[in-house]
């Protein structure tokens, strides 16, 4: 694989991919500040790796598989500092406008994914945000196609349970109709 | 990347869309060079001894964890327990027993254990984040949940509060046994008192276990485990993953598909069978693959062990890797 990577190129992909990097590790982190951490570290490692990379594959998984993992990295590391006192117990938490969300049922559903656990989170937002296949995904998470399945089903029967009253269409959809490969 | 037109997707974009980035590429892309120029001109010198350090402190960490470990005894005789028979649900997960309030939750985390059993026949099932009821490692006796293979001697305690029965379970993972932190206690509701004894724990995984019998003269010998790794890329002989006991202690491939299994509980003439590239296991109905590699002039197996974890919690099965000794 000869991957030389000129500034001109990474420079390129930075441009497409960065907001959307950030964007997700903003909806995982919900702090601006990791985000921003989190963002300039996949970057700093796609460009360090990218001689590893094979061109002939779409190159956004493999970005977000980076950023998930320095999420995680983040997140622990947090907890950890969180748990040695050594963390300010309020961190930069981001909360969305109220003007943006416009009527009752898109908050309250806002409310509800954002209080998903990270595994599920991570599966929603690339899947539904991203647009990223369940193959796709299951690739970026180093998880089976079966255990990524399981946790986008486990995540919308949780959101189905705690919105019992809306027009949700995709809460009644079983996990198997979503797009696998 | 356009995202999709689901409700949760409009959402999501709704949400995120005026947020970006106070990072730029030039920075970003600077940072970069830094960090190569810094990997890429060490001096010799420098470079050989800090890669003795981190050897040493790798091989160190590792002799200091399995040293320094928790270890409780376990060999308690079975004192049955009548009151903890039955299934539990967890509510919460407390630093101090006292800590619990019935009604109000104080962990903000969703709780990764689940529910327990307690079976007459003093044994434990449990279901985590969501999943079916599964055969653990677990025994229990009156007041203690034993793990002879982690070594750890968990203690339980049984309240009743405002008419319901809890149970306060010692929480003793990976944080006690190699990190000496104090363990945290899961406080559980009794749902029932029926004996689970005769449970039929669902089974997620099932595999394809009639295969031709193929010779591999590479697979045959005596093998010793070394390490139990994620992933069989992830293998270093140099350093070892596994900070544990190994509960496979080695492997006898023979002719005909016969094989015998070795573990910390003694050897076996297993059901197991082999065939090239797999080692069969009709009981649990499980096809693991096996590979054989050569690293740096030693011959290793990666054999990929499908134990409860994939079985019944549909978990990825990891490996264990072997040594060719004979």
């Amino acid at each position: 694989m000869n991957n030389e990577l000129s500034k001109e190129k990474a420079e390129m992909i930075f441009k497409e991919h960065s907001t959307y990097v950030y964007r997700v590790a903003l909806f995982l982190t919900q702090s601006k500040e990791l985000a921003d951490d989190i963002t300039q570290e996949t970057f700093i490692q796609v460009f360090r790796k990218y001689y590893t990379f094979d061109s002939s594959k779409p190159i956004q998984p493999w970005i977000y598989k980076v950023t998930l993992n320095i999420t995680r990295n983040m997140l622990r590391k947090q907890k950890w500092l969180r748990f040695i006192g050594q963390l300010p117990e309020k961190s930069n938490l981001y909360l969305v406008e109220n003007s943006v969300l416009k009527s009752e049922e898109e908050n309250e559903l806002w409310k509800e994914i954002i209080n998903l656990n990270l595994k599920s989170r991570e599966v929603v937002i690339l899947h539904f945000y991203s647009g990223m296949k369940l193959k796709e995904i299951s690739d970026s998470l180093g998880i089976p196609l079966g255990t990524c399945k399981s946790r986008l089903n486990s995540a919308l029967s949780t959101l189905r349970g705690r919105l019992p009253v809306n027009d949700f269409k995709f809460l009644n959809i079983g996990g198997d109709t979503f797009e696998t490969l | 990347m356009k995202p999709s037109n689901s409700d949760i997707g409009i959402v999501l974009e709704k949400a995120l869309e005026h947020h970006s980035q106070s990072i730029e590429f030039e920075s970003t892309w600077n940072r970069h060079l830094t960090n190569n120029r810094q990997a890429y001109k060490p001096k010799k010198q420098t470079a050989m001894i800090l890669v003795a350090a981190i050897m040493f402190f790798a091989i160190g960490s590792v002799a200091y964890a399995g040293l320094m470990r928790n270890v409780d005894k376990t060999d308690y005789p079975f004192i049955n327990d009548p009151q903890v028979i039955g299934k539990w649900e967890s509510v919460d997960f407390v630093e101090k027993i006292n800590d619990f309030i019935p009604g109000k939750i104080s962990c903000k985390e969703k709780l990764y254990l689940g529910t327990l059993a307690f079976t007459k026949q003093g044994k434990v099932l449990a279901s985590v984040e969501n999943g079916n009821l599964a055969i653990t490692a677990f025994n229990w006796t009156k007041d203690k949940v034993l793990n002879k293979q982690e070594k750890t001697a968990s203690e339980y305690l049984i309240k009743e509060i405002n008419g319901s029965t809890y149970m306060y379970f010692e929480w003793k993972s990976g944080d006690y046994i190699f990190r000496n932190m104090k363990p945290y206690y899961y406080v559980l509701k009794k749902v029932d008192s029926d004996d689970y004894s005769n449970y039929k724990v669902k089974a997620i995984n099932e595999d394809k276990i009639e295969y031709p019998f193929i010779d591999d003269n590479q697979m045959k010998g005596k093998w010793e485990s070394v390490d139990f790794v994620k992933t069989i890329d992830s293998f270093k002989p140099e350093v070892n993953s596994w900070r544990g006991d190994l509960y496979l202690t080695g492997l006898s491939v023979m002719e005909n598909g016969q094989l015998t299994v070795t573990t910390t509980k003694g050897e076996s003439s297993s059901s197991l069978t082999w065939t090239k590239g797999m080692i069969i296991s009709r009981g649990d109905k499980t096809a693991s693959k096996c590979e054989v590699k050569e690293i740096n002039g030693t011959v290793y197996m990666f054999f990929e062990w499908k134990s409860g974890d994939y079985i019944y919690r549909g978990m990825t099965p990891e490996y264990y890797v072997l040594k060719k000794i004979e």
